[in-house]
């Protein structure tokens, strides 16, 4: 019998209280132990919480780091090294933290691993037997008028007790027990919450997430370090986005194709709420992005591919919407006029017009409070007549009648490394009769207006724009911690369900000839009583 | 019934008992269960230990073909790793094979913006070098060969283009990391030791530098 069981334990110190095994086992089974060790994560995750941490995508890159901390100096000043030296930047990582949480599931295994052996006892081979003081002395002891066993026996056994009984000294001892095996409910919620603690566990180490931004035709992007075991790779086939006559979207959703060391793994169409999932891994669409152009440029000389690139076009160019007429009212341009160059604070471009020789510097630039933007207008071969017009205006220069109508925002891009710009460049996106326009400039000083799939030369270059390419972003995460965070709430649950709608009770009773003492376990002392009374009652009324 | 015949107390609250069943059943057999769970979770998230040993990759360096004194690694004065991998065109090839004659080792791969960039001019000083006896050595890092092959063609690469599949050769030469490292280029001499390094966009200044320590005649 465990020693525990026994009353009257002594105060004497012994040999085996020093045993250091036994000192770890009574920490590890403490409650205030484990109370303490919950109070401190759940102050650190406050901590974490509301100081800043450091982003995931930092991680693991000391210039970033260092950069990131030197930025947070702003912010908490002098005990900004102190606070990054003790993690409190990166809190869910720290070793401080991880390890109070590795302790606490350390405990939580242990005291249920220790609670189960007196549970299993307590449920197969339970106590049927006890003192008569236990039944005789105290206020929990119901005392009534001696009821027939028999009788007494089938009531109970109709609430679902299991009935055992025992003659000794011409007294009946009974001991009944109803749902036993909802004492490991206390062991299922025990296993709960190691669970949810190794989940959390699981997925502070092993949780890996990754956003990319991917164009339609772009090689397949990397996912996860190129040396690590899992890298992959993910190309997007089609990214789709459907919206109606307002522009309400109707849906998104990408089909991609996963490559993994160089074989196609996996291919289907992945959306928002429905994933595309491969060894573990989730692939999920987060963004839908149309504003994307694809460029390709060939050296003429070598006949060989050099520049190749789907342009997010991620930015805005404000640009102008210019109408212009001659001198007899006929119209003569009516267009957005997309910039390619700067003249002071006007971004715009060299309009030539048509049927004429003669060239106009058309741009925007910043207005004030009431006009945002302005038009500035000169011509470049004269005497540099020009003008700045407010939207709406009109007015005469040169001979013809110039109306800025408006601001539009085009989708742009600055392009770096462009063969034959010979630095940035800007590429926009706007829509014309004849259909998508991509202008890319300047290149070799010009502006270059590219139609899908018509390559226009400039020197020894060839640029083609391929078309309009759409971008999905898509995530992609594997969290092997949620699996046990979903078990452990359904073990939780019930646990849970066990402890409050199938308590298990025990009810102990000696019946002597004249009269009855019971005692029972398992729920407040008063529900006990009541159903004490009301089975020897039933019993009564059936013999 | 005798006092050491009665039953114990009755236990109230069984379930808050704990009972010492000695070290082993109260410490140590706890703590290995939780130190087997985390072991066979670490074990699952590593994928189950499994490899792809096809023969190719990084083989050990021939002890005749190490000129230094030390063993091999991708770092400046050190015997250049040796690796045996696939070619585009169906072959193997491997890089201790090339001693004797001058290498740079260019790890790339389509997906990187710098390794698209720096292209054409890998090319040109492929084109311009190669009657000097250079070998560019292009190490695709675990892309799909169908796509490497159509970039390859579009672009023009004329020097052998090998396939590091599974990124064993991308570990040893310690590519990886948050930016994943490429491009990443070794000049290699002919004793095959690595003489200069270029972490990122080789420019005509940085090529230079590295083929006249490699070149006999030096970079022109």
């Amino acid at each position: 019998m465990a020693e525990a069981s026994f009353r009257g334990r002594t105060s004497r110190v012994r040999w085996s209280d020093l045993d250091p095994f036994r000192l770890l086992w009574r920490g590890l089974v403490s409650v205030r132990f484990a109370l303490g060790l919950i109070g401190f994560l759940a102050i650190a995750s406050l901590v974490g919480t509301l100081i800043p941490q450091l982003p995931v995508e930092m991680r693991g890159n000391p210039a970033a780091e260092a950069a990131w901390i030197e930025f947070q100096h702003g912010n908490f000043g002098f005990f900004t090294d102190p606070m990054a030296t003790l993690g409190l930047f990166q809190v869910f990582r720290s070793l401080w933290f991880v390890s109070a949480l590795a302790l606490l599931v350390v405990s939580v295994c242990v005291c249920t691993a220790n609670r189960l052996p007196p549970i299993w006892r307590n449920v197969f081979t339970p106590q049927t037997r006890v003192p008569d003081e236990y039944l005789t002395r105290g206020d929990a002891t119901v005392a009534i008028a001696s009821p027939d066993v028999v009788a007494l026996t089938r009531q109970l056994q109709k609430r679902r007790y299991r009935v055992t009984t025992s003659v000794e000294n011409g007294a009946t001892y009974l001991f009944a027990d109803r749902y036993p095996w909802a004492q490991f409910a206390t062991f299922v919620s025990h296993l709960a919450l190691v669970l949810f603690l190794a989940g959390g566990f699981v997925t502070v180490v092993t949780a890996r997430e990754q956003e990319l931004l991917i164009g339609e035709g772009e090689p397949a992007l990397p996912v996860f370090a190129i040396d690590a075991p899992d890298h992959m790779q993910v190309a997007v086939q089609d990214a789709i986005g459907r919206f109606d006559e307002t522009g309400f979207p109707l849906y998104y959703g990408t089909k991609l194709v996963i490559y993994r060391n160089g074989e196609e793994v996996a291919r289907g169409t992945t959306t928002v709420s429905d994933p595309l999932h491969y060894n573990g891994y989730t692939f999920h669409q987060s963004l839908y992005f149309p504003d994307g152009a694809s460029l390709r440029v060939r050296d003429l000389t070598t006949g060989r591919l050099v520049y190749e690139e789907v342009l997010p076009l991620t930015s805005t160019a404000a640009t102008p919407r210019v109408v212009v007429r001659d001198a007899t009212g006929n119209l003569v341009l009516d267009d957005d006029i997309v910039p390619t160059d700067f003249i002071a604070d006007a971004a715009g471009t060299t309009m030539a017009l048509p049927g004429s020789d003669r060239q106009f510097w058309v741009g925007a630039r910043p207005g004030d409070e009431t006009t945002p933007w302005q038009l500035v207008v000169f011509e470049t071969s004269a005497d540099g007549a020009q003008a700045v017009l407010n939207p709406g205006q009109t007015r005469d220069l040169g001979g013809y009648t110039i109306s800025f109508t408006g601001i539009v925002d085009l989708p742009s891009a600055t392009v770096t490394g462009l063969p034959g710009a010979g630095g940035d460049s800007v590429a926009e996106m706007s829509q014309a009769d004849s259909g998508t326009v991509l202008t890319v400039g300047p290149v070799d000083g010009h502006a270059l207006a590219l139609s899908p799939n018509q390559p226009v030369t400039i020197g020894d270059y060839e640029y083609t724009f391929g078309g309009q390419r759409e971008f999905a972003g898509i995530t992609v995460r594997r969290d092997p911690g949620s699996m046990f965070i979903w078990i452990a709430t359904g073990l939780f649950l019930l646990g849970l369900a066990l402890t409050f709608y199938t308590p298990r009770r025990r009810l102990w009773g000696k019946i002597d000839t004249n009269q009855a003492a019971f005692r029972g376990l398992g729920g407040r002392q008063i529900a006990i009583e009541r159903e004490i009374r009301e089975v020897a009652a039933k019993a009564a009324a059936a013999e | 019934m005798s006092e050491q015949e009665q039953p114990p107390e009755l236990e109230s609250r069984p379930q808050s008992r704990r009972e010492w069943s000695g070290w082993l059943r109260s410490v140590v057999l706890p703590l290995g269960l939780v130190v087997a769970i985390v072991a066979a979770l670490l074990y699952v998230q590593s994928g189950g230990g499994s490899s792809e040993d096809d023969g190719f990759g990084t083989v050990a360096l021939p002890a005749t073909k190490n000129v230094t004194a030390e063993s091999p690694e991708a770092s400046r004065d050190r015997a250049a790793p040796d690796f045996l991998l696939r070619q585009l065109d169906g072959g193997t090839l491997r890089l201790s094979d090339l001693q004797g004659q001058p290498v740079i080792v260019n790890f790339w791969a389509t997906w990187c913006y710098t390794c698209r960039a720096e292209t054409p001019d890998l090319i040109d000083l492929y084109e311009k070098h190669q009657a000097d006896g250079l070998v560019i050595l292009g190490v695709n890092l675990r892309e799909n060969e169908g796509a490497v092959a159509s970039f390859v063609q579009d672009f023009g690469i004329s020097f052998p283009v090998v396939f590091d599949r599974t990124g064993e050769v991308a570990t040893t030469w310690r590519i990886g990391g948050p930016n994943q490292g490429v491009p990443s280029t070794y000049f290699i001499d002919r004793d095959g030791v690595v003489r200069k390094v270029v972490f990122g966009l080789v420019t005509e200044t940085l090529a230079a530098e590295g083929l006249s320590l490699i070149l006999p005649s030096g970079a022109s």
